[in-house]
């Protein structure tokens, strides 16, 4: 396939990573060939948006990151909370509320919309630092937290 | 053995040895070589829209459920129009499958045959696709196929509309015609169209597609000897060949350029409450759609669902083909759009689907209602390929969860003592999924058809007695996020006029279960349901000018419950054909997209206006989206309190870390119960089942939870 450099300007990248560019734009970046520099030059725009001074290798999902701690490699949130080896899930060190119950699952899906808890839970992992909703999981009771994405780094 | 049989299991061998063609064509001369490619994609569009200018049925014409291409003398696609994408991998199987049991010699494959398939094993996805192959021959040599699908809307089987959920085995599916040979001279047998109209009970709706295929099919037959004429059969062979390597090529480079290489997992899930339903086996099942999809610095992408859930006597598997169709055609969609879309993507995709599931299943299992299914492994690929493409940087491309999708059928003796079979497919515009800088289209996407159309009600109303007394985008209807999920379509329909006898049902699972789930802190879908109102006041309502209902309203307390008197059922979103009468009403929505992102990060403004448009409540914009408002006394209008929005949220932030529990804590409490065994026993079965197959899964289980070594199963 035929690639090209990327010539989007820095603003429409930080509205891109902030997920609100404008849909005209955004139309016209999917409708456009893919660059080759892309990763390269959105890992520059999340460098600038982070307070942290670590290096990201990968953005993993929103707010989070796999990043270079010394010899370490670990996830943090875009607010500096660090989640430990991303080799494992970051699931393990956030906090977690489960939708178990009908009045908790009320709370967002009002009568016949809600799931059946006994059939179904939704678990939702925040940031314990800025309480950012990282990942909902809608999975059995008892199902082992999903390993979303283990990046080759190397 | 026949000559095709030795050549495609030549070229079978030989790509399995990595002997693939260069591309001398195409680099001697780019531009009549792409030429060409265009013309024969101008071939297969003509075919699909000859035929759905020719069918009555409006799922053909109205919908375009139907698709047309062209393969090699192997059955490799070489170019497919636009329609039901699923069935790329259908027509490839079917002609192998003619030519592993050789057809050459007996029935024989000559000019002007037509072969007819519409069983899923051999190729396809439910009885409803009813597809017709037509070998091409020059100078007596067979030199391409083409072929044609449509869905049509009556089969048999146990219930009206070609999909039906009541299907407990394969043979309550409907009339399965297994790669017959059906026609010879560019004509369908007579005794072959009596035999269909004998065991389906509207035999038109078959009939008339299978001669707009063969009208598509005739044109494209002779455009196709036209272009080899032009061409040279020289030419035109090696440059199809070409045309697939480069598939191919182009396949590997795009993911390496797009997607992050790296290992990702996803579980999707899906329910068939047949314990409710009036079927010989009345037993729920829950099913476990475990995916990893590994890509890696080369290009390559490997899909394994080890530990998939096992098939079952219920209406919800998928055939091999299917499954297999549905992964192509989704890499076509969300990554591959700008390519060529023929055999090449088959070879740069590696799947692995164990024998014995439900994406697998042995001959016996019923496959009519395989849209659960395909949603579920779509939604687990789909957002498996969205994180892929976000951790690279593409962030204008993925998407979360796939929304459900649904038919409701109806069928009968109408007033004029003749037999109806009807489905309408206005359910299966479905919410699209959310992205990270994107809502998703309400009621705009299908899993299986991206050109899919809503239709209008007026080609159905003279069809069937079920008539709109309302049609519209449903409140709070898809996945909440930071974006919000494609909200889905509903529809409440009277009962009128009094037809001799009316049964009608509806298949669409994700009830128990949200069968669309969220993304990146996004929530999943609402779960599916529908109503029914029977023994009403309506025409006494109607008489006195009373208002009528038009929508649900509030799901708690709907519309329908709320303006007329009757008897008011909340049916699973999968409901068996059960008999109605004249001013029944019946309200069904089809499914919503998953959401992306946290939820208190909407735009308070995008909430507010939405609000005001009647797309999302209040109470959701309060509850959900942390979004204050101030309703203007007079117009009902509402305002945004941006002090108190602020506020809101911040407060709501406090809270999430209140009352939620560290990961420790969580996972010691679940583990207790896990020892204790309080799981519902429906849930037991399912790992249970998972356990059996995929000794991963159960050893991952253990180990994470901490259980003991000797721990098996529930």
């Amino acid at each position: 396939m035929s690639t090209r450099k990327t010539e989007w300007s820095g603003d429409v990248l930080r509205d891109l990573t902030d997920g609100n560019l404008d849909l005209q734009v955004l139309l016209e970046m999917q409708q456009s060939i893919k660059e080759e520099d892309r990763f390269e030059t959105i890992l520059k725009v999340e460098q600038e948006k982070v307070k942290f001074p670590e290096k990201i290798l990968v953005p993993i999902g929103e707010h989070l990151y796999v990043v270079q701690k010394g010899s370490e490699r670990v996830v943090k949130c875009a607010c500096g909370h660090e989640f430990g080896d991303y080799r494992q899930t970051w699931k393990l060190n956030a906090k977690v509320f489960a939708r178990d119950t009908a009045e908790s699952m009320e709370e967002v899906f009002r009568g016949p919309r809600k799931c059946d808890p006994s059939w179904m839970v939704l678990r939702e992992f925040y940031c314990p630092t800025c309480a950012a909703l990282l990942e909902v999981e809608a999975v059995p009771p008892g199902y082992p937290y999903v390993f979303d994405f283990l990046p080759e780094l190397d | 053995m026949g000559k095709l049989k030795d050549r495609a299991l030549q070229r079978e061998k030989d790509l399995s040895e990595g002997k693939r063609p260069s591309l001398i064509l195409k680099d001697a001369d780019p531009i009549k070589w792409e030429v060409l490619y265009t013309r024969l994609l101008g071939i297969v569009q003509e075919g699909r829209e000859t035929a759905r200018l020719i069918s009555a049925s409006p799922t053909v014409r109205e919908f375009g459920e139907c698709v047309f291409c062209v393969f090699t003398p192997e059955g490799e696609v070489v170019a497919f129009s636009r329609g039901i994408l699923l069935h790329f991998a259908s027509f490839t199987a079917t002609i192998k499958w003619m030519l592993k049991n050789n057809y050459e010699d007996d029935p024989g494959i000559k000019e002007g045959d037509l072969f007819c398939n519409n069983d899923p094993q051999i190729g396809g996805a439910h009885s409803a696709d009813v597809a017709t192959l037509m070998p091409i021959f020059r100078k007596g040599e067979l030199v391409a196929w083409v072929g044609g699908l449509t869905h049509v809307m009556e089969v048999g089987g146990t219930e009206p509309g070609g999909t039906p959920p009541s299907a407990l085995s394969r043979y309550d599916d409907g009339l399965m015609v297994t790669a017959q040979k059906v026609g010879e001279n560019d004509k369908y047998f007579r005794d072959y169209h009596i035999m269909v109209s004998r065991n389906t009970r509207d035999g038109k709706w078959w009939i008339i597609d299978d001669l707009a295929k063969l009208g598509g099919m005739i044109k494209m037959k002779k455009a196709l000897l036209d272009v080899i004429e032009e061409y040279g059969i020289d030419y035109y062979e090696k440059a199809t060949y070409e045309m697939i390597e480069e598939g191919r090529r182009f396949a590997v480079s795009k993911i390496k350029t797009v997607l992050f290489p790296g290992t990702y997992r996803t579980a999707g899930f899906y329910d068939v409450l047949n314990s409710e339903q009036p079927v010989r086996f009345q037993k729920d099942h829950y099913m476990h759609f475990p995916l990893e999809m590994t890509v890696t610095k080369n290009g390559e992408m490997f899909l394994n669902y080890d530990g998939l859930s096992s098939p079952g006597y219920h209406a919800n598997n998928a055939s091999l083909i299917c499954a297999t169709g549905l992964h192509i055609y989704q890499l076509l969609q969300e990554v591959l759009y700008d390519g060529m879309f023929n055999a090449g993507l088959v070879q740069a995709l590696k799947l692995n689907i164990p024998e014995n599931t439900v994406l697998n299943p042995g001959i016996q299992y019923a496959c009519s209602c395989w849209v659960s299914a395909m949603v579920a492994a779509g939604s687990c690929f789909q957002r498996a390929l969205s994180r892929a493409y976000y951790a690279k940087g593409f962030r204008e491309e993925g998407l979360s969860g796939k929304a459900i999708t649904a038919s409701v059928f109806a069928g009968g003796v109408n007033e004029n003592d003749s037999l109806f079979s009807i489905v309408n497919f206005e359910m299966n515009c479905s919410g699209a999924a959310a992205s990270s800088n994107k809502d998703g289209l309400d009621s705009a996407n299908s899993v299986w058809n991206p050109e899919v159309n809503l239709s209008d009600c007026e080609p159905f109303e003279p069809l069937w007695p079920l008539k709109w007394l309302g049609r519209g985008v449903q409140t709070d209807g898809g996945g909440f996020g930071k974006h919000r999920g494609g909200a889905s379509i509903s529809s409440l329909y009277v009962i009128e006029p009094p037809v001799k006898f009316i049964e009608s049902g509806c298949y669409m699972s994700g009830d128990r279960v949200f069968a669309s789930a969220g993304t990146m802190g996004g929530y999943p879908a609402p779960a599916r349901y529908r109503y029914t109102l029977v023994d009403t006041n309506f025409a006494e309502a109607a008489a006195l000018k009373q208002p009528l209902p038009h929508e649900e309203g509030d799901p708690a307390n709907p519309d329908f419950a709320r303006l007329l008197k009757g008897t008011l059922k909340r049916g699973s979103g999968q409901s068996a054909s059960v008999q109605f009468k004249q001013y029944d009403l019946i309200y069904h929505a089809s499914g919503g997209g998953g959401g992306w992102g946290d939820p208190l990060e909407r735009s308070p403004n995008t909430v507010i206006r939405e609000v005001n448009e009647g797309l999302t409540t209040i109470t959701t914009a309060e509850n959900v989206y942390g979004v204050a408002a101030a309703n203007t006394p007079g117009n009902g209008h509402w305002t945004l309190d941006e002090g108190k929005t602020s506020a809101l949220r911040n407060e709501m932030r406090k809270k999430r870390l209140k009352k939620a529990l560290s990961s420790k804590a969580y996972m010691k409490k679940e583990r207790k119960n896990l020892l204790e065994g309080k799981l519902a026993p429906i849930v037991k079965e399912m790992y249970n089942d998972s356990f059996k197959k995929s000794a991963r899964f159960l050893d991952e289980f253990k180990q994470f939870w901490g259980l003991p070594d000797q721990f098996s199963g529930f």
